[in-house]
């Protein structure tokens, strides 16, 4: 059924913006045939069919890395950026686009390695640092919750430094950054689509591959040890995994709230199971359907203007939790 | 019948804790046998958790050895060793979504395939753990909506699931009402009797260890150590030894605490049957030692109910225990 739905909304995201096209048009197109008007066959895909595309992988992704984060901490309001993966592609993309301003000053002049790499890059590259920085801290750890509050702090800390380059900063350079985290799906091109495939591809390949010790965490660390989980492994796997999904998501589209924390309760009021074979691939649909649907929102006025996604993120998603969470204390009362 | 007589779990000069230094207790050497109801028990913070844990495998040792079934625990796999030990403790974290039976089918896990599947045989183990332990009704109710005693039955059904010949608990009576103590002591039970479990569960609940234990062992304070049946604890003083305070009397015929009254005002108590027996709790709740020819007497007589009380200088009647209490609290 998510599959259906998933299928229609796709359709829906090729046909939707300033230029509507019809269903039959957008199959057709696919398919390879022409469709009625030339230049449409340009728009599906050259524009809307990566946007789409990219919406989807990095839908399922962030759902997929919230519910690991969720059950691995046990909190119902764990996302994938817990860990600080998003602070750190901050403090790269701040790096770059803020750079110039300070640059400048000679404050930061070893910048300017930097900036040749692009906001892809720099994203990228402070995702990872901050992945590198929260596995050796968690090497060290033996308590979830302290690896919790680290990931917190982490993030405070990036977005201190990104703070005081934004005071530091001309006006320009700052709307250059604030673009970045307003979030959108538009930025990928074929190539990098292929990277955010593969990169998605192997972070949901970890996380299936963990779902029966996900289950397990479920009871707590101890319990999991005990029905021969072995947990430190396990707790690796769902970091790196995690990370790699929300940090290859956060470098090409920004840093993307709500999907992440959201959709994993969604799954799980629509399944109402907590097994991890069955919530998992659910959760990864759901997040790609609510990231499509966000995107076809956002673009309301066009294709050419895009509201800010996260501000669409927030709006549906904050509400929903709200929700949710009132829900949960009723029951329990 | 005889196999289930070989020890299940031994240690060999087992010294558990945290560091060398600070080690809880030492030169532990411990047998339980299939069929055994063992009970640890000792004071608050003496570390009986630590000691289940470590014979779970869950902590480890400073030195020595465990074996199960003659194998060094430490030697065993992971998950061959999720199907000999099953595990209950005191602090649930569970995820708050989790359902009664989906906690009750995590015990299969161990058995499960790759991704957590489970088949029909497993299915109906999961019905009957929770059949035996009454929390049928409870299957589909959301962990953080359950009363403690009924999260600790969904628990022990969960270790019950796993289909262990060793189940370890740790404090499983701890929030519980009595009746509800005791039911769970009558499961316990029956899991050593019927189904020839080795149950080991740690608990400072002396009363239901004297009623129920097969065999106790006693951690005292200072890492002292005994082991008995509770009859032999008794009789040896190791238990009013462990437990001893200035304030606190060990009775050794009722095995129960009380407080220590033995400074307390001698008073006769002259009556027949329960009448006499609960006006003689009364008189010891309120601080007076019952001791036959004292010169301070309540007197019971029926028709009309009166309790008298005659003291050196005067004596006074009463219709009730209430007001012959509330007297003698006023003196």
């Amino acid at each position: 059924m998510l599959i259906v739905l998933l299928g229609i909304v796709f359709i829906l995201s090729l046909g939707l913006g300033s230029v509507s096209i019809p269903p039959s048009d957008v199959a057709k197109i696919l398919v390879g045939r022409e469709a009625s008007l030339p230049m449409l066959s340009t728009i599906v895909w050259d524009l809307r069919l990566p946007r789409t595309l990219t919406a989807i992988l990095a839908g399922a992704a962030l759902a997929a890395a919230g519910l690991q984060m969720q059950t691995m901490f046990r909190n119902p309001l764990a996302g994938p950026y817990v860990l600080g993966v998003d602070a750190g592609a901050s403090l790269g993309v701040a790096l770059v686009t803020l750079g110039w301003g300070v640059g400048a000053e000679g404050f930061l002049s070893n910048v300017g390695l930097l900036a040749g790499l692009g906001r892809l890059g720099a994203a990228t590259l402070g995702a990872g640092a901050t992945l590198c920085l929260v596995l050796a801290i968690a090497a060290r750890l033996r308590s979830d919750v302290t690896l919790l509050v680290v990931g917190l702090l982490i993030g405070y800390f990036a977005s201190g430094l990104v703070g005081v380059m934004v005071y530091m900063s001309v006006p320009e350079s700052i709307q250059r950054y604030l673009q970045w985290t307003f979030g959108s799906f538009t930025a990928a091109t074929w190539p990098t689509i292929g990277l955010l495939a593969i990169s998605v591809g192997l972070g949901c390949l970890i996380a299936l591959l963990l779902s029966k010790s996900m289950d397990a965490l479920l009871l707590g660390e101890e319990y999991a040890e005990s029905v021969g989980i072995a947990v430190r492994r396990v707790r690796w796997g769902l970091v790196i995994g995690s990370s790699i999904l929300a940090a290859s998501v956060t470098a090409i589209c920004g840093p993307i709230g709500f999907i992440g924390v959201a959709v994993p309760h969604l799954a799980r009021e629509l399944l109402r199971t907590s097994q991890h074979r069955y919530l998992l691939p659910s959760t990864m649909l759901i997040g790609a359907i609510v990231a499509v649907i966000a995107d076809i929102i956002a673009r309301g006025p066009g294709d050419d203007v895009t509201l800010p996604l996260n501000a669409i993120t927030s709006l549906f998603g904050a509400p929903l939790l709200v929700w949710l969470v009132l829900r949960r204390v009723e029951v329990s009362q | 019948m005889s196999d289930h007589l070989t020890p299940v779990l031994t240690t060999h000069d087992l010294t558990i804790g945290f560091t060398s230094k600070h080690a809880i207790a030492n030169g532990l050497n411990l047998s339980v046998e299939s069929g055994d109801l063992v009970f640890l028990l000792g004071p608050n913070g003496v570390g009986k958790t630590t000691l289940l844990k470590t014979l779970a495998g869950l902590h480890s040792p400073i030195h020595g050895r465990i074996e199960l079934n003659g194998v060094p625990l430490h030697s065993i796999r992971r998950d061959t060793l999720a199907k000999r030990r099953s595990i209950v403790l005191t602090q649930q974290s569970a995820a708050s979504s989790l359902r009664a039976r989906e906690i009750v089918s995590l015990g299969r896990l161990p058995y499960a395939s790759w991704s957590g599947s489970m088949n029909a045989g497993d299915e109906e183990i999961i019905e009957r753990a929770m059949s035996m332990t009454s929390c049928s009704a409870l299957a589909d109710r959301l962990v953080s909506e359950l009363s403690d005693g009924e999260r600790q039955k969904v628990f022990i059904a969960r270790a019950i699931a796993q289909d262990t010949p060793i189940i370890m608990l740790d404090e499983p009576t701890a929030f519980i009402d009595l009746p509800r103590r005791i039911e769970i002591m009558q499961l316990l039970r029956r899991l050593t009797r019927e189904f020839h479990k080795a149950v080991i569960l740690s608990t400072h609940d002396l009363d239901l260890a004297l009623m129920a234990a097969d065999r106790i062992w006693l951690l005292g304070a200072g890492g002292t150590f005994a082991t008995g049946l509770p009859e032999e604890l008794v009789l040896s003083g190791d238990l009013k030894r462990s437990f001893h305070s200035a304030d606190i009397l060990f009775d050794e015929s009722t095995g129960r605490f009380a407080w220590n009254n033995e400074s307390g005002e001698p008073i006769d108590v002259q009556g027949e049957g329960l009448l006499a027996h609960w006006t003689k709790r009364a008189l010891v709740r309120l601080g007076y030692r019952i001791h036959s020819g004292a010169l301070n007497k309540v007197l019971i007589s029926s028709l009309p109910l009166t309790w008298t009380f005659t003291s050196a200088n005067n004596s006074h009647s009463f219709p009730s225990l209430a007001e012959l209490a509330n007297h003698l609290r006023r003196r």
